[in-house]
């Protein structure tokens, strides 16, 4: 699709046609499109400084650490920055690495970590299979997914309890003095939108500590408001050892990625030098994006806003559609961040394309949805909701009801 | 002729050394660094 103009929580394709954006892209423009102040940013940083080597200091990129590090979760008091978020996976990982010692890496299955080697090592998705090898030392867990239950849960404590206990026993097995770190989507983004269920990340945390793993939050997709909270952790008050982020940090105006890093992680690196370095690591215009984007987010209130609309648009539409739609499964989220699972039969759960892939219906269901003004962020079986984390009520609702709409094309596919 | 140390150009005014220095300031408070030890650094 051609993208001939972009403003607000809209773009307009090649033929001139007005969609409202319910992808926010890749998930990265959390305060939609063409914002003032931040263009105002990139313009004045472009006139003073447009690029300069890493190592020198400059002053957008001290307040984008500034920034970033004040809104961080417990003493993740440094920041590395990457180019995206494939990169600052790959970093955070070869911290944890020489941090401890050890070389193991945990994953989820049903995640994803970005496209470089081995950040799409440690992605649990299908779209690792074409790069898939055993050398980079990954083992995966079983996530804990409420509606396709891997661990047969009646209920979300189940659930947790469940998922935990299987963690552990593979914490065990593969040799706890052998694993360096945990990575984990603190809300799973393209893989599903998988919303953990009650206790787990704080019991991801405890095991963890308790077998010396260090703990790498995945924020990439979910940081800076998209849960409606700054970072999807503080919804439950987990500290990680290291966070990646990337996306919403500058709302992908330019690109740039980072590696939130304890104390304890920083502490090894104060007399050792750290290999790995990135040409443009803190690039001006990258940080000058950032620092706009985050005094936006604050002087605009987003981040309620994203909690708010969660809670009182979004959510309660989506349940509603899913009780008028057969071929609605599941529907689950938090602030604006919400996944719409298609079935062809809600009894047998058969989803309506097969995962890791596509099907006619599904890109039907896409078309339908362009056709009637609606930008969907789709990956197999699912539509998710992520729309710009300051879009109007208005265009909300307008957006959903598209949707509602658009889910007719499903329905006709769908048992009941 | 013997070239002499490079001067502080006038253009650069005190505010603008000023906001340099708290931007270094800032740097080594929060900014990680590769192919250095992070308490190796220097102006």
């Amino acid at each position: 699709m051609t993208i001939l103009k972009a403003e607000g929580p809209h773009v307009w394709d090649g033929e001139g046609r007005r969609l409202i954006d319910f992808s926010s892209q890749m998930v990265n423009t959390n305060i939609g499109h063409s914002h003032p102040k931040v263009i105002a940013a990139i313009q004045d940083q472009a006139a003073r400084i447009a690029t300069i080597a890493p190592a020198h200091v400059n002053d957008a990129r001290s307040e984008a650490a500034r920034l970033v590090t004040d809104l961080a979760p417990g003493d993740l008091n440094h920041v590395f920055f990457t180019n995206g978020g494939a990169d600052a996976v790959e970093h955070a990982i070869r911290m944890a690495r020489l941090h401890t010692g050890r070389h193991k890496v945990l994953s989820a299955y049903r995640s994803y970590h970005g496209g470089t080697d081995l950040a799409v090592n440690v992605t649990g998705d299908a779209r690792r299979f074409d790069a898939d090898r055993s050398a980079a030392g990954v083992v995966r867990f079983m996530p804990p997914y409420p509606y396709r239950s891997y661990f047969h849960a009646e209920d979300e404590q189940q659930e947790t309890e469940r998922a935990l206990e299987h963690l552990e026993q593979v914490i065990q097995l593969e040799g706890a003095q052998n694993i360096a770190a945990l990575i984990l989507e603190s809300v799973p983004g393209t893989a599903g939108i998988y919303v953990p269920p009650a206790g787990y990340m704080a019991g991801v945390r405890e095991l963890t500590r308790k077998y010396g793993v260090m703990f790498i939050a995945d924020e990439v997709m979910v940081g800076f408001g998209r849960t409606g909270e700054w970072f999807a952790v503080d919804h439950w008050d987990v500290e990680p050892d290291l966070m990646t982020f990337a996306k919403g940090v500058n709302s992908g105006y330019v690109p740039l990625g980072g590696v939130a890093i304890s104390d304890a992680v920083y502490g090894t690196f104060a007399e050792r030098v750290y290999q790995g370095g990135l040409t443009y690591s803190g690039h001006p215009l990258a940080c000058a994006a950032a620092v706009a984007t985050i005094n936006a987010m604050k002087d605009e209130g987003m981040v309620d806003n994203a909690a708010r609309v969660g809670r009182e648009v979004i959510g309660p539409r989506l349940r509603d559609i899913k009780d008028r739609h057969p071929s609605v499964g599941d529907v689950r989220g938090l602030g604006a961040f919400w996944a719409v699972e298609l079935v062809r039969d809600r009894t047998t759960k058969e989803p309506l394309a097969a995962y890791g892939g596509s099907s006619p219906e599904m890109n039907e269901l896409i078309g339908e949805c362009k056709r009637l003004g609606l930008l969907p962020f789709a990956n197999y079986n699912r539509i998710h909701v992520a729309p710009p984390l300051n879009t109007p009520d208005e265009v909300l609702r307008e957006g959903l009801d598209i949707l509602e709409q658009a889910l007719e094309v499903a329905d006709r596919h769908a048992a009941g | 002729m013997t070239i002499q140390p490079v001067t502080p150009d006038p253009a650069i005014t005190e505010d603008l050394i000023a906001e340099g220095r708290k931007a270094f300031d800032l740097d080594r408070a929060h900014v990680f660094h590769s192919w250095s030890a992070q308490q190796k650094i220097t102006r």
